[in-house]
């Protein structure tokens, strides 16, 4: 556990000193304006999708279970599209996370009010794939009535989550959230560990079920809402960092959180480094976005584990 | 310790357990036969308080469903551990003892999922037994183990039963019934058709059932033989 501390804290420092101008301590104002705020975010975006993933595997006995399988990564981002839609972020830039967390929020709501009072893994991950369905089918909508194609271009652009020309407001807005949803989901390790038997078996060890899928679910929505609201669509992140570090930390899901946090966190800031580093090292116009990035690192990997997992 | 009295339950709209009365005490192992489809698992299910309007007594008693398995990869020793979730510590020493007596102490640190069908339900058995709980439902312990891992863990429960604790089992095979359990209850469509001593239990529902001995007897309505 302590190397994947110290590899985090490598890497935070690396992305301080990584920047469009190359490799170098910048002056107080860019680190302090520009750096910082991507870093941390880049941390905190990771650490929300890490933790989610392991916790949502977790709950859900499923090793496929990605944050975004609730839907409220998508939710943030039709709040988002809202907030394109009508200019809005163009008057008051806050307007952009603030609509995204807002759709984050709905989500959520809409998401409990989906699965019922008799909430179940499986009724959880129903609601969840009708709530992701809705959201992208409301964002297509937008985009196709876009009022005019810079918009268009301009959510398309956002969608693909990415980190540069963040503030420290941004950060404001997006970590009391962030840190909130983690807050949640680091507390409910004890009980995934006993959901593993079973819902039935987890409730004669006195877990309340339907209660810990219910703060899972809102766990999640406020670490990857908060995530999304400030970065964008990241996917990939939460699926794939539980299913590096359990080779290393074993399968038990309450053993893998504060892992999968810090884990997500070096995984997004590494490749948001990455993503830096590309205009300098690759003949490219401009940074890769993101998401596309972490989509790009993380198929490969992925496809290395499934050819690892036996049947 | 624990039992229903006129219990009645319906699972999608079909009642599967009819008016059923069981109560068991200190010392009691309670072997529930019965043709698939008689309730056994509903009222194994009754019993542990899982039921719509039920409650759990987690400290109390100790539930192992059918084909029990754990969704990932965890190791013998965690599975068993998780047993004392209901008391919110990590007692090494009770499971230990658990895992001993389940035969499971040497697979302490291997994988679940790596392990013998047979031995991973003992592990099974193992995280029920680290609870210390008066009661223990088990629903078919010795379903697809060999006869002498079915013969070991019918001892161990009886042993339980010895000392005072309260063993509530489904148990297919008749011959493991008859010999560890010191009472035997008969179920066919919902309802309790025969209860008691096993041997006197076997007279009785020798009207009712017939009996096929071949790989184990079980206890088959005479509907199904006569086909």
């Amino acid at each position: 556990m302590r190397w994947l501390w110290a590899a985090l804290g490598g890497l935070l420092l690396v992305s301080l000193l990584v920047g469009a101008a190359g490799f170098g301590v910048p002056d107080g104002l860019i680190l302090w304006q520009i750096r910082l705020p991507r870093t941390l975010l880049a941390a905190l975006v990771g650490a929300g999708l890490g933790v989610s993933g392991a916790v949502l595997q977790g709950a859900l006995r499923n090793p496929l279970a990605d944050p975004g399988l609730l839907g409220i990564g998508g939710c943030a981002a039709f709040g988002a599209v809202v907030a394109f839609y009508w200019g809005m972020e163009a008057v008051f830039a806050p307007a952009l996370p603030i609509g995204a967390l807002a759709g984050a929020g709905m989500g959520c709501a809409v998401l409990m009010a989906f699965s019922g009072r008799a909430l179940s893994g499986p009724s959880l991950i129903l609601a969840g794939v009708a709530l992701s369905a809705l959201a992208s089918a409301l964002i297509a909508l937008a985009l196709t009535l876009a009022p005019n194609p810079f918009a268009l271009a301009e959510i398309t652009f956002w969608l693909m989550g990415g980190l540069e020309d963040r503030t420290l407001l941004h950060l404001a807005l997006a970590a009391p959230v962030i840190l909130a949803g983690c807050a949640v989901l680091v507390r409910v390790g004890g009980r995934l560990d006993a959901l593993s038997l079973g819902e039935a078996t987890a409730a004669t060890l006195g877990v309340p079920v339907a209660q810990t899928l219910r703060l899972v679910a809102v766990g999640v929505a406020l670490a990857v809402g908060g995530g999304a609201a400030v970065a964008g669509g990241i996917g990939f992140v939460g699926l794939v960092v539980p299913h590096l570090l359990r080779p290393v930390f074993g399968e038990r899901p309450g053993g893998l959180l504060w892992p999968s946090l810090a884990g997500g966190a070096a995984l997004l800031v590494g490749a948001d480094v990455l993503a830096r580093l590309g205009p300098l090292v690759l003949p490219l116009q401009q940074e890769p976005r993101l998401g596309v990035l972490t989509a790009l690192l993380g198929a490969p990997f992925l496809v290395a584990i499934a050819r690892r997992v036996g049947p | 310790m624990i039992g229903v009295a006129d219990f009645s339950a319906s699972l999608g709209g079909r009642q599967v357990l009819h008016g059923v009365s069981l109560a068991a005490g200190p010392g009691a192992f309670v072997a529930i036969c019965g043709p698939n489809g008689a309730g056994k698992t509903t009222l194994l299910r009754g019993l542990a308080g899982l039921l719509a309007g039920g409650r759990t007594a987690p400290r109390r008693v100790a539930y192992v469903e059918q084909g029990a398995r754990c969704a990932w990869g965890m190791t013998v020793r965690q599975v068993a551990t998780l047993g004392r979730l209901p008391h919110g510590d990590r007692n090494d020493a009770a499971v230990e003892r658990a895992m001993e007596a389940c035969g499971v102490a040497t697979l302490a640190d291997r994988r679940i999922d790596r392990i013998s069908g047979g031995q991973a339900r003992r592990a099974m058995l193992a995280r029920a037994l680290a609870t210390e709980a008066e009661v223990l439902l088990l629903d078919e312990p010795v379903a697809d183990l060999d006869p002498r891992a079915a013969h070991e863990v019918m001892g161990l429960l009886a042993g339980q039963a010895l000392r005072g604790g309260c063993v509530v089992a489904v148990v297919h095979q008749v011959e493991l019934a008859v010999r560890y359990a010191s009472r035997m209850v008969v179920m066919a469509d919902g309802r309790i058709v025969a209860d008691g001593v096993p041997s006197d239990v076997l007279g009785a529902a020798a009207g009712s059932f017939g009996m096929i001995v071949g790989q184990g007897a079980r206890l088959l309505p005479l509907s199904d033989l006569n086909r």
